[in-house]
C-alpha cells in the first residue's frame, strides 16, 4: 500500500492569477496567524484587519502589516472579494453574515458559532457563500487517512477510537478564561471525525469536572449515520503533553490504522497461515510539503490555499468537502447535544 | 549600530524539552525522561561543551534553571526568547499582545501589555518584544546569557508583517544589552534571509531548519538553497535530522555543503552528547 502519493499540481492556488483582496475579521492568535499567511501567499493580498477589542486592534496596528485595522468590518467591505472570519466563535456568525449579505466569499473558523441556532441562521443567509475551516482537517496525515479510508483499500471501518490528550489545566493559572476541553480540544475532534467518517446520528457521552467549572475529560460513543461506532476520549488532564496529540485507531476488514499528527501506520490483518506481516509507516516529514509558509504547522495555509483555489474557480464549498459549511454546523449542533446528555459526573446520557 | 559579531558555530539546543518539536512524540517524551533529573542535564550541558558546543541555545524552563543550579562552571547561553507559553492554544489574544506584570507568575496570566490606557495605544512590535525579552530573562538565571535569538514566534510575524524596522531595533536592542551574538530565529528561512538582503541588515545570525530532506525549508527546499549561495548572512542550520529520519552526520554534511556558518543540533537529536558533537 502506497502511503505516500505524489503532489498534485492542483494543490497550489494558482499564482498568476490577479490576487484575492481579502479582510481578517477577529485579530487573535488565529487572526494574526491568517494575516501572515494572506500577506506572504501569492494568491492573497492582505485588504484589512477587523477588531472590534481596542487592545486588540492596537496590538494588530503596531504588528505593521500594509493594511488598515478597522473597528468594523463595514468599513472594509468596499474594498474586498473575501472576507475570512477568525473572531471568537461568538461573533463568527453575525461576521460571516454581514460578510455574505454583501456578496464577498467568506471563510469563517470553525465552530461557526457558539449557538446552534446562529450556526443554522448563517447556512440560511450565506448559501453557497461561506465556507469553513479546521487546521486539523487540513494536516497531511489525517488527509492521507481521509484518501485511503475513500478508496476503500482498507475496506469499511469496523470500529473507530480517538483520543485527544493534553496537559493543561495543571497549575492554579493554567486554565483558560473562557470554555473547557470541549471547546477547546472536543469541537475539532468531532470536525475531524465528521470529516473522515461522516455525520452522526446518536451520541452518548459522560465527563468529569477535575478542576473547576466546566468539562476536564469527556467521553463520548458516536453512532455515525454510515451505522459503525466510533469512541471518542478528550481530556486537557493528562500528564506528559505539552503539545496536544490526537490519535486515532481505525479497525478495519484488512488492517489496523493508526493515525496521529507524528505518523499514520497500517498493521495489515494476518492471512491463513500467516505468522507475521509487513506493517507500513509514514511519518508528516515524509510527505509532500506543499505549505509556503510556515505559522506553527502547515494546516492553516492548506486551509487558506483551499479557500483561495475554490474562490478562484467561483466555486460554492463542494458538499462534503474540506470546507463545507455544514460540517461545522453538524459539529456545533453535536456538541450541544453532547453538553445536553453529558453527567458531570461520569454517567452517561444519550441522545439518538 | 554596533559591530557585527561572530556565528556561534555549534549550539547544542536544550529546547526541544517542553517545547515543541519535529521529533516524534515518543522520542521527546523518552529524551524528557531521560534528563528529568537536573543532573543529568548539568552533566549533558557540561559535556556538550567539553566536546566543542559554543554555547547552549535555551529558553526559560524549570529543568534548565535547575540544571544551572546544580553546576559549579559557567554555562554560556544564547537566549531564545520571547517564549510562547505551552497553554497559548487556549487563548485567543497572541501572547505577544499579553504580558504578565512584573514579579507576577509567568504561566496563564495574560493581561494585556501596558494596562487599561496602555492596552489602546498602538505600541510596535519591537518595543513589545524588547519588553518582554526584558521580563522573562531574569527566568534564566543563573545561566550566563552570551548572546540573543529572537523566537520565530515573534521573527515570523515581523516577516510577515514585512517590518524592516523590527530587525533594525531587535539588533540594537540585543547588541547594546548583550557582549554576544544577537540574531533571529524563523520557520521561514528563505523568505528571512531574501528579506534581509533587501532590506540591507546583517544580523549576526539566523537560525533556520536545513536538511538533505527538505524539511521545514520554506517557502521550498530550492528557494533556500539559492538563498543559502548568496546570503551574507550566518546561517545557523537546525532541523538537521528531519525530525530524526536521517542520521546528524547526513544532516550536518548537507547544511555545511550548502554553506551554513554554524550548526544547532537538540537534545532530541542526540543520543551520546560527546562523541556525535564532538564529530560536528
Amino acid at each position: 500500500m502506497t502511503l505516500v502519493t505524489p503532489l498534485r499540481a492542483d494543490r497550489i492556488a494558482d499564482a498568476h492569477a490577479a490576487p484575492l483582496r481579502t479582510v481578517v475579521a477577529g485579530t487573535g492568535r488565529l487572526g494574526l496567524q491568517a494575516a501572515c499567511v494572506l500577506a506572504t501567499h501569492e494568491g492573497f493580498a492582505l485588504a484589512g484587519l477587523v477588531e472590534s477589542r481596542a487592545d486588540l486592534r492596537g496590538f494588530a496596528r503596531g504588528c505593521g502589516f500594509d493594511a488598515p485595522v478597522e473597528s468594523r468590518l463595514a468599513r472594509l467591505l468596499p474594498v474586498c472579494d473575501a472576507v475570512i472570519v477568525c473572531a471568537p466563535p461568538d461573533a463568527r456568525a453575525a461576521l460571516a453574515g454581514e460578510a455574505a449579505a454583501a456578496g464577498r466569499a467568506v471563510l469563517v473558523a470553525h465552530p461557526v458559532s457558539d449557538s446552534r441556532d446562529d450556526a443554522r441562521a448563517l447556512v440560511v443567509r450565506g448559501p453557497g457563500r461561506v465556507s469553513t475551516f479546521s487546521p486539523a482537517a487540513f494536516h497531511p496525515l489525517y488527509e492521507r487517512t481521509r484518501e485511503l479510508l475513500v478508496s476503500g483499500e482498507l475496506g469499511a471501518p469496523e470500529q473507530v477510537h480517538v483520543s485527544v490528550y493534553a496537559s493543561r489545566v495543571f497549575g492554579p493559572h493554567a486554565r483558560p478564561p473562557h470554555g473547557d476541553v470541549l471547546d477547546h480540544y472536543g469541537t475539532d475532534a468531532l470536525f475531524l471525525l465528521d470529516r473522515l467518517f461522516g455525520p452522526v446520528a446518536s451520541v452518548e457521552a459522560s465527563g468529569h469536572q477535575l478542576y473547576g467549572e466546566g468539562f476536564d475529560e469527556a467521553h463520548a460513543r458516536l453512532v455515525h449515520r454510515s451505522g459503525f461506532t466510533s469512541g471518542l476520549d478528550v481530556s486537557w488532564s493528562v500528564p506528559g503533553y505539552p503539545r496536544p496529540a490526537t490519535v486515532i485507531e481505525v479497525k478495519t476488514p484488512k488492517g489496523h490504522l493508526l493515525v496521529s499528527d507524528d505518523a499514520l501506520e497500517i498493521a495489515p490483518v494476518l492471512g491463513p497461515g500467516q505468522t507475521e506481516a509487513e506493517g507500513t509507516r509514514v511519518t508528516a516529514a515524509e510527505l509532500p510539503a506543499v505549505a509556503r509558509f510556515d505559522t506553527g504547522g502547515d494546516e492553516l495555509w492548506l486551509a487558506l490555499d483551499a479557500f483561495a483555489r475554490q474562490c478562484r474557480a467561483d466555486a460554492a464549498p463542494a458538499a462534503d468537502g474540506p470546507l463545507d459549511l455544514w460540517r461545522s454546523v453538524r459539529v456545533v449542533e453535536l456538541l450541544a447535544d453532547l453538553r445536553r446528555v453529558v453527567s458531570p459526573h461520569g454517567a452517561e446520557g444519550r441522545r439518538s | 549600530m554596533t559591530a557585527p559579531r561572530s556565528a556561534p558555530r555549534l549550539l547544542l539546543g536544550v529546547t526541544s524539552l517542553d517545547g515543541p518539536t519535529r521529533a516524534t512524540r515518543d522520542r521527546q517524551l523518552e529524551v524528557a525522561a531521560r534528563f528529568r533529573e537536573p543532573e543529568s542535564l548539568a552533566v549533558t550541558l557540561v559535556k556538550a561543551l567539553e566536546a566543542g558546543a559554543t554555547a547552549v541555545w535555551a529558553s526559560p524552563s524549570p529543568a534548565l534553571r535547575a540544571a544551572m543550579g546544580d553546576l559549579k562552571r559557567r554555562v554560556p547561553v544564547i537566549a531564545r526568547l520571547p517564549l510562547p507559553p505551552a497553554e497559548e492554544d487556549l487563548h485567543d489574544e497572541p501572547f505577544l499582545a499579553a504580558a504578565p506584570p512584573a514579579g507576577a507568575p509567568r504561566a496563564g496570566t495574560w493581561n494585556v501589555e501596558g494596562g487599561a490606557l496602555g492596552a489602546l495605544l498602538p505600541v510596535d512590535l519591537a518595543s513589545r518584544v524588547t519588553r518582554r525579552i526584558e521580563r522573562e530573562l531574569p527566568a534564566l538565571a543563573p545561566a550566563v546569557i552570551e548572546g540573543l535569538g529572537v523566537s520565530a514566534a515573534a521573527t515570523d510575524l515581523a516577516l510577515a508583517a514585512g517590518q524592516r524596522k523590527f530587525f533594525d531595533r531587535l539588533l540594537q536592542f540585543g547588541r547594546s544589552r548583550f557582549r554576544g551574538p544577537v540574531g533571529f530565529e524563523t520557520a521561514n528561512l528563505g523568505l528571512l534571509l531574501e528579506r534581509l538582503a533587501a532590506w540591507k541588515i546583517v544580523p549576526d545570525f539566523v537560525v533556520g531548519p536545513v536538511n538533505p530532506l527538505g524539511l521545514g525549508m520554506k517557502p521550498t527546499p530550492e528557494t533556500v538553497k539559492s538563498e543559502l549561495a548568496t546570503t551574507s548572512v550566518p546561517v545557523i542550520a537546525c532541523e538537521l535530522r528531519a525530525g530524526g529520519l536521517i542520521s546528524l552526520a547526513e544532516g550536518a554534511a548537507f547544511a555545511r555543503a550548502h554553506g551554513v556558518a554554524g550548526l544547532l543540533t537538540e537534545l532530541v537529536d542526540l543520543d551520546d552528547v560527546r562523541d556525535e558533537m564532538r564529530e560536528l
